[in-house]
């Protein structure tokens, strides 16, 4: 839930990357701290595991800069994809303003997408919160491993599985490369100011 | 033979007299309980002062003041524990007039006089000079805490008056009633340690001259 | 959706924080949401902090011993305080929605700590709670 600050003239607004596990939400964010280093006041924070999973999430604030006067502060955060860390996902969902879903290219794990999807949206429910009315956006990651020969989803089969239901942006992308990761970010940030864009008025 | 049975009886008599007399020695009573109390006499008081270290309630307080009552009475006798009892008492007297409205110092204080006066009872070999040294330390503190009460309330009272919250707490003002409370109770306490300073001195010049 | 709290609001809020918690030595202070957004945050002065990770972890760390709470049949624990060796940290809940932090040092009890902040969560819960109403 987006908090407007009218004395400091700050808005703070919560955008989540999630899906399934070892698909590249964290890469993501790591991309965007090297990249943007002058508009990150702090460390990226991350809570993983022995073997670098993530355990709980990542952040990062990301200061947007002046718009209309007030100061937009983004704060970024993954989920932990693998399964058994359910419970910390629905955590980290509280106040989302607006969500990324990274979805993982490669054929064999077209199943998971589809289960990470519905999962997403489940905990989403138990917020009273849902993807028809939330802003999110579609990254189809990992587009670099075409070029080893990997197998890899066609975006088609991508849009069918995951975009279906009143579609939504989507990025081609490699968060290893930083293919589109820009892209997407810009893209979920002006979605998610859209959304609350009364206030800035 | 009458003389050995006689023998007997009275031997099997005084076995049995001895067995009684040991089986009610070695019984739980009422001697062993308060042997157990003399070893460790401030345990009750260490559990309340440890349990207001996590939550002030107003049950600790109370419990914490019926406390000090009790052992006042049991070290009557010892000037200088009944002086840290009268500092913990008085501590606890402000603490339950002025609850969250308390200069934060006051619990630290309270930690400290209690950990005194707990070295002081577990090693009865202690000299009196140490004690009374231990004891001018804790007065000292309890003194700098009372200037700095004074000189929060002075500062208080410049201030302009805030405007009322929403929701006003329900907590007693009861600043105006302990200034005058608390001014008595050290004054009270700051004659009682002179004239037993004044006393300690004279025992110990006594003894001094004697030795010569 | 998104709430918002306006000059007078927030004055009153750093105030009652400024005069029940800062000036009775605690080190920082920061009111956040559940989300981890920061509504408002004091310090003394001395040490600063990095209170955007601070408010991010804090509002995961809270969450996380609640869903742990409710998994033991408990509805919420009373008392969530972490112990260093010089600095320590306590969290009470305000409402719903939000959250107060404290940053404090050896020289306060915890047992005083504890007093001044649900003092502090009287004046404010009056302040929060419709916001929290509002957005259920």
């Amino acid at each position: 839930m987006a908090f407007v600050n009218l004395k400091n003239k700050l808005i703070q607004v919560k955008i989540v990357y999630y899906g399934p596990g070892r698909g590249g939400k964290t890469t993501n964010l790591e991309y965007i701290n090297r990249k943007f280093q002058h508009r990150i006041n702090s460390e990226m924070v991350t809570v993983k595991t022995h073997g670098d999973r993530t355990l709980f999430f990542d952040f990062l604030p990301f200061d947007v800069g002046l718009v209309n006067g007030y100061q937009i502060k983004i704060q970024l955060y993954t989920v932990p994809g693998q399964v058994k860390y359910d419970a910390t996902r629905r955590l980290v969902l509280r106040g989302v303003d607006g969500i990324v879903f990274v979805a993982d290219g490669m054929l064999v794990r077209r199943e998971t997408n589809i289960q990470s999807l519905r999962n997403l949206q489940e905990n989403l429910a138990s917020y009273k919160k849902s993807l028809r009315t939330l802003p999110w956006v579609l990254q189809y990651n990992k587009i670099d491993l075409k070029e080893q020969g990997i197998p890899m989803m066609p975006i088609e089969m991508l849009e069918q599985d995951l975009n279906q239901e009143s579609p939504r942006p989507y990025f081609p992308a490699s968060a290893l490369e930083g293919t589109n990761v820009v892209a997407t970010l810009k893209k979920i940030i002006t979605l998610t100011i859209a959304s609350i864009r009364k206030e800035l008025l | 033979m009458a003389k050995s049975s006689k023998l007997d009886t009275l031997t099997s008599e005084l076995e049995n007299r001895l067995d009684e007399l040991f089986r009610e020695d070695g019984q739980p009573g009422e001697p062993l309980q308060f042997r157990d109390a003399r070893s460790q006499p401030l345990a009750e008081l260490k559990k309340i002062v440890l349990s207001i270290d996590w939550e002030i309630t107003p049950e600790a307080v109370e419990s914490f003041l019926a406390q000090i009552r009790l052992l006042k009475e049991a070290y009557q006798a010892d000037k200088i524990v009944s002086m840290f009892l009268q500092i913990l008492g008085s501590l606890g007297q402000y603490i339950k007039s002025n609850r969250s409205k308390a200069h934060p110092s006051t619990f630290s204080l309270l930690n400290s006089v209690f950990a005194r006066l707990e070295e002081i009872t577990s090693f009865p070999k202690m000299r009196e000079l140490e004690k009374r040294k231990l004891l001018q330390m804790e007065m000292t503190a309890y003194q700098q805490l009372r200037e700095k009460i004074s000189q929060r309330r002075a500062a208080d009272e410049a201030k302009p008056v805030p405007p009322a919250p929403a929701k006003p707490p329900a907590i007693p003002a009861a600043s105006e009633v302990t200034a005058p409370m608390l001014a008595q109770a050290v004054a009270e306490l700051k004659e009682f340690f002179r004239s037993e300073m004044a006393a300690l001195r004279r025992q110990l010049k006594l003894k001094i001259d004697a030795s010569r | 959706m998104s709430y918002t709290l306006d000059q007078k609001q927030l004055d009153r809020i750093e105030d009652i924080l400024k005069s029940e918690l800062i000036d009775n030595g605690v080190r920082c202070v920061f009111l956040i949401d559940m989300a981890g957004n920061i509504i408002t945050n004091l310090d003394n002065g001395e040490k600063q902090h990095d209170i955007y990770s601070l408010a991010a972890l804090a509002a995961g760390n809270f969450g996380a011993v609640s869903a742990m709470a409710k998994i033991i049949g408990e509805n919420e624990f009373s008392l969530l305080f972490h112990k260093g060796k010089k600095e320590n940290i306590h969290f009470n809940k305000i409402s719903s929605e939000f959250l107060l932090i404290t940053i404090f040092g050896n020289d306060i009890s915890l047992g005083f700590l504890r007093m001044k902040v649900a003092e502090s969560v009287e004046h404010l819960k009056g302040l929060l709670e419709p916001l929290s109403r509002e957005h259920l």
